[in-house]
């Protein structure tokens, strides 16, 4: 406290001195004060109390004396309202109640009803008089006699001195306001008395401080009071001593920093050469420090002498291990001889050299490296060091090896791809020609794949891939190769053959290796195989001719059936060159009207009327004269050529079909191929071409093969249904000879039938037909189904037709097919003989 | 010019005589039973007079009684022109002056009932047999005059009767431990302050009798009669009324009828509990 004290400032402490003496003499006046005041307001308040109890002594005398209990209770509750009594009672000289009200907390007032008895708390002598106390500084009680000659009873009043200590809260406030009003003036004088000396003063500090530095200075103020004045004029003489013991020193200063100056001179120049030499050093060092090359540096005789941190990171060898061996450590041996050798004959004719390396790292991976070394020599031109800077390569060689890899073999099977495959057929036919031998390619496609596919996915289909690949590697001999071509087709080149009968051999190896189940996933899965061959130098000496001539095989087999493999003949050269025609013929077949149909008759079984005509497409081509269907339509379904075909087939037909209907009440029936069922609008497009040629759908009939159906194909499936929506019937084409699936009829709710002509043709021969034409006429029947059968030749197969219950008859026997005008003719005819 | 001079003078006096009779209108004197204090009566009952005062055009003086007996002196004398009095009182007057019921409360019934402190041992009126029972005054009818005969004669309790002169003065009596018991009747003890009510507890009901009602002396002008009737049936119908009719306890206000209503307590033998103040 002390110390806090002598660190003020003279005004602050002259400034609390003086508030605290003010305050303290406030503070003793206010007390005073509000002690007189409450003297005096206590005994007004007494007064009052005294004179409110002998004004009701008097006004309840009377009620008293008569016994008006009710009209004193009237008296004691209004008297009570006045604002500082707090309850009124009236007692009998003995104590009874004669009466008591009190007033609550809340201001409500209250009659009391007590019988318990009361009495002033005095001696009986004093009984007659006017009794006063205060119970606390907030409440007086008063005992008030009542009396005419007799005492008639007391009234005891209780009072409250709330309005006392209000008024000295109030008392208390103001002398606080007072106080700090007076407080405020007081340091306000205080402060702007001492003003002006304190100025000169703190003037008087700073020049004192400042001496020092400006020694000789002095002050020309007089100060506001006589103790300043005093201190300016001793400063004033230090400063005048001051300035003359600094200038002596001074002189003596100049001297010596001429010195000073001459030598730092020189210093500087030897400095500023070494810090240029150091400066070069570091930044040669940090470079090799840093760089992510490896750098080893050996001496004369090849032992390491220091590596830098890119050799720790690329080899993981710390410095120690290697320092003091020979280089020869980091090898590989896999390097070949020659490359060592080369390096050393370099290194002593031209002291470099520079080229790839096989090293090894301390975790003994293969590295590779890619090096340059050069001899370092001193002034007389012996090698005194070797140094080496090495980069890691081995990624890059991977990726070159992975590079080459995936040119010459298929990512999926491990097998060798076309292109590998080309070189060694290349090399084989090369060699064989040479040793008068003979080359055979073969060209094999997996049966039955696509479904595998379809139904359980690719990463299944993909497995089987990989494991016909395997079947196929061991069937074959070591030196034969087996690439993949793509999809399901894999290609096999043996080579070096003497005997051509090894070539079945081989062919049924590898079939019979397919035919085994594939077991995947717990799942067993068949697959078989169409293997077509060509032979060199017979069937072609050039890789594009061997691979066509093997593929046609191919071609042959699979139209053979499943499992069978076939040799490249000439005849199918031919037939390869006749389909080809074909193709390019089918193209100009629409533009140039080389196409049109012709309408075979479907009759009610009793011959006398004509139901529907199908609509059958002929192609007669200027070059190739008329092709059958059966020729040009997988061709056209192959290139895509059908769509267009069939969509003029459907609009002739519905053309063709409007006036059949219209005039004759004669359908039209029409084939499908799947190809335009996969294809998404195509419900919507027949919709649109009934309604364009005005033609109900129930006169259009449309056919589809078994296979159509049995499509899995959500696509195909989706458009029959919406063609069953549209109300077109639908009639099954071929029946019998396919699936002949009964879930499918029901499925496709179709209207018809076509039993397959093979059954018709020998049906009065082959009781097994019979029994077939049977079961599917029943089988029909009880799906309400009609039944059209096909290829009706002769009377014998009408008759027996007729009596198994077949609904529809087409064939030559009735009718063949026949051009639109002759059709209509034929129609014409009969309607004329029915009516 | 004799002539124009006497006819000068007859105007004068007839203007005069106008004005005379437009400053003094008729007087008629009430009196109201004191079961309640001066204060209150004075309190409730000016604002009916005031009215009755401006519909009608008659000045209506309030004469207050400090007690019952001093009512009954009043009346019995035939002082009071207008007066509201309990049942049997109508009776009384009915028999000495010929004061007739003008109207009543329609629907308040006069219970008469005797109750004790709260805390009192008392729950069976028999129980007071002997004690000191405060009265508001002998004749009031259900409180003390047909309670007195029930008391004796039904219940067979002997008792000190002391008279309070007020029903309020006599429920003070039983609170401040002067007496054991007090008759009253239930509408007086209804209109005590809820503290007072809350104190005192009822152990005897008479049975109910049509309240008390306004009766007229015989000299009052029948159409004055009918006109203050009127006047006090119309206030039935306003709010304003009701406020009027209500703390006097004549809302709703209807007709009263001294045979059907009132001659029938002359069969109650009450006579000889009647005390005469002469």
């Amino acid at each position: 406290m002390t110390a806090w004290w002598s660190r003020r400032r003279l005004h602050t402490q002259l400034a609390f001195a003086s508030a605290a003496l003010l305050a303290l003499t406030i503070v003793i006046t206010t007390w005073y004060n509000i002690h007189l005041q409450q003297r005096e307001l206590l005994r007004t308040f007494e007064r009052d109390a005294q004179s409110l109890a002998w004004n009701l002594a008097t006004t309840s005398s009377y009620m008293v004396v008569t016994n008006k209990l009710d009209e004193l209770e009237v008296l004691l509750l209004r008297s009570v309202t006045l604002p500082e009594l707090l309850r009124l009672r009236v007692v009998s000289p003995g104590g009874d109640p004669l009466s008591y009200v009190v007033k609550r907390e809340d201001g409500s007032i209250r009659a009391v009803y007590e019988l318990k008895k009361t009495l002033p708390p005095y001696p009986s002598n004093v009984m007659d008089a006017q009794i006063t106390t205060r119970v606390d500084l907030s409440r007086l009680i008063l005992w008030q006699p009542i009396r005419t000659s007799t005492l008639l009873g007391w009234i005891e009043l209780e009072m409250s001195l709330g309005t006392l200590s209000n008024l000295q809260a109030q008392v208390v406030k103001d002398s606080t306001v007072n106080a700090l009003i007076a407080l405020f003036f007081d340091v306000a004088v205080l402060l702007l008395i001492l003003r002006v000396p304190e100025g000169y003063f703190r003037r008087a500090v700073q020049f004192a401080e400042q001496l020092p530095e400006n020694p000789g200075r002095v002050m020309t103020d007089r100060g506001g009071s006589a103790e300043i004045g005093e201190l300016i004029t001793a400063l004033n003489l230090s400063s005048t001593q001051l300035k003359l013991h600094e200038d002596v020193i001074a002189e003596n200063h100049e001297r010596l920093a001429v010195m000073n100056r001459t030598l730092e001179q020189k210093v500087e120049q030897r400095t500023a050469k070494l810090t240029t030499a150091l400066a070069s050093l570091r930044l040669l060092k940090q470079a090799v420090e840093q760089s992510p090359s490896a750098v080893i540096i050996t001496d004369a005789k090849k032992r390491i002498e220091s590596v830098n941190p890119g050799f720790v990171a690329i080899y993981g060898y710390r410095p120690q291990e290697v320092i003091g061996h020979l280089p020869a450590m980091l090898s590989l041996g896999q390097t070949p001889e020659e490359t060592y050798k080369a390096m050393w004959d370099n290194l002593l004719s031209s002291g470099f050299w520079q080229g790839e390396l096989l090293n090894r790292r301390k975790d003994g991976d293969k590295l590779w490296v890619f090096m340059v070394v050069s001899a370092v020599k001193d002034d007389r031109g012996a090698v005194t060091h070797y140094l080496a800077i090495q980069d890691d390569i081995s990624e890059r060689k991977q990726q070159e090896e992975r590079l080459r890899y995936q040119a010459n073999f298929d990512s999926l099977t491990g097998l060798p791809n076309r292109a590998l495959l080309e070189d060694r057929l290349h090399q084989a036919l090369r060699h064989d020609s040479r040793q008068q031998r003979k080359t055979a390619l073969v060209y094999l496609d997996l049966d039955k794949f696509k479904p595998i596919n379809d139904t359980f996915g690719h990463h299944i289909g993909d497995v089987v891939l990989v494991q016909t690949g395997e079947r196929i590697r061991k069937a074959i001999r070591a030196e034969d190769t087996v690439a993949r071509l793509g999809g399901d087709e894999f290609l096999m080149v043996l080579s070096g053959l003497d005997d051509l009968g090894a070539l079945d051999g081989i062919a049924a190896k590898v079939q019979t290796a397919l035919q085994e189940p594939f077991l995947i996933e717990g799942r067993e899965l068949h697959v078989g195989s169409s293997l077509g061959i060509a032979i060199a130098p017979r069937d072609g000496q050039d890789i594009e001719t061997l691979l066509s001539n093997a593929d046609s095989a191919m071609y042959r087999a699979k139209q053979q059936g499943t499992n069978r493999y076939q040799y490249f003949t000439a005849e199918m050269n031919e037939q390869v060159t006749w389909r080809l025609q074909i193709r390019n013929e089918l193209h100009h077949a629409l533009d140039q009207n080389q196409v049109q149909l012709v309408y075979q008759p479907i009759f009610r079984a009793d011959g006398r009327s004509i139901v529907a005509a199908e609509a059958l497409l002929r192609w007669e081509s200027p070059t190739l004269g008329e092709v059958s269907p059966r020729d040009f339509v997988p061709i056209a379904e192959e290139s895509g050529i059908i769509e267009q075909l069939g969509d003029w087939v459907l609009d002739s037909a519905c053309s063709a079909g409007r006036r059949f209907s219209r005039e004759f009440d004669c359908a039209v029936s029409v084939n499908l191929s799947t190809v335009q069922l996969r294809s998404p609008g195509f419900a919507e497009k027949v919709g649109w071409l009934l309604r364009e040629h005005q033609l109900a759908a129930s006169h259009l009939h449309l056919e589809l093969t078994e296979g159509t159906l049995f499509e899995d194909n959500e696509q195909v499936r989706s458009q029959i249904a919406a063609l069953g929506k549209l109300g077109v019937p639908l009639a099954i084409d071929d029946f019998g000879t396919g699936y002949s699936s009964l879930s499918y009829l029901k499925r496709f709710c179709c209207g018809y039938l076509k039993i397959d002509p093979c059954f018709v043709t020998d049906l009065c021969e082959s009781p097994d037909s019979e029994a077939i034409v049977t079961a599917i006429i029943q089988l029909a029947h009880s799906l309400h189904m009609e039944v059209i059968a096909e290829g009706v030749e002769r009377k014998e197969q009408l008759a027996k037709l007729v009596s198994l219950g077949c609904d529809l008859i087409q064939g030559f026997y009735l009718a063949p097919p026949q051009n639109h005008d002759d059709f209509i003719r034929l129609l014409t005819a009969r309607s004329r003989q029915s009516s | 010019m004799m002539t124009r001079s006497c006819l000068q003078v007859a105007v004068l006096l007839a203007g005069m005589m106008v004005f005379q009779s437009s400053h003094s209108r008729e007087t008629y004197v009430w009196s109201v039973v004191p079961q309640f204090t001066g204060i209150a009566v004075h309190r409730d009952w000016t604002p009916l007079l005031r009215y009755l005062e401006s519909v009608l055009g008659y000045d209506f003086k309030l004469r207050i009684y400090d007690s019952i007996a001093q009512f009954e002196v009043g009346f019995l004398e035939g002082k009071p022109d207008f007066a509201y009095m309990n049942p049997y009182h109508a009776v009384m007057a009915h028999n000495a002056q010929g004061y007739v019921p003008l109207v009543r409360n329609a629907q308040r019934l006069l219970e008469g009932i005797v109750v004790v402190r709260k805390d009192s041992t008392v729950t069976d009126v028999k129980q007071l047999n002997g004690a000191t029972i405060s009265f508001p005054s002998p004749n009031a009818f259900a409180a003390a005059l047909y309670m007195r005969a029930l008391l004796r004669e039904s219940e067979g309790i002997d008792f000190k009767p002391v008279y309070a002169g007020t029903h309020s003065n006599s429920y003070r009596q039983v609170l401040l431990g002067r007496v054991a018991a007090s008759g009253a009747v239930k509408r007086t003890l209804r209109k005590e302050r809820e503290e007072t009510q809350e104190q005192l507890r009822i152990v005897y009901t008479t049975p109910a009798f049509p309240s008390h009602p306004l009766v007229v002396h015989p000299r009052v002008p029948e159409e004055v009669r009918q006109a203050v009737q009127q006047a006090i049936l119309d206030l039935n119908k306003t709010e304003e009324g009701r406020a009027i009719l209500e703390p006097i306890l004549l809302f709703p206000a209807s007709v009263a009828v001294y045979e059907a209503d009132y001659a029938p307590l002359l069969k109650l033998n009450l006579d000889r509990y009647v005390v005469r103040y002469q």
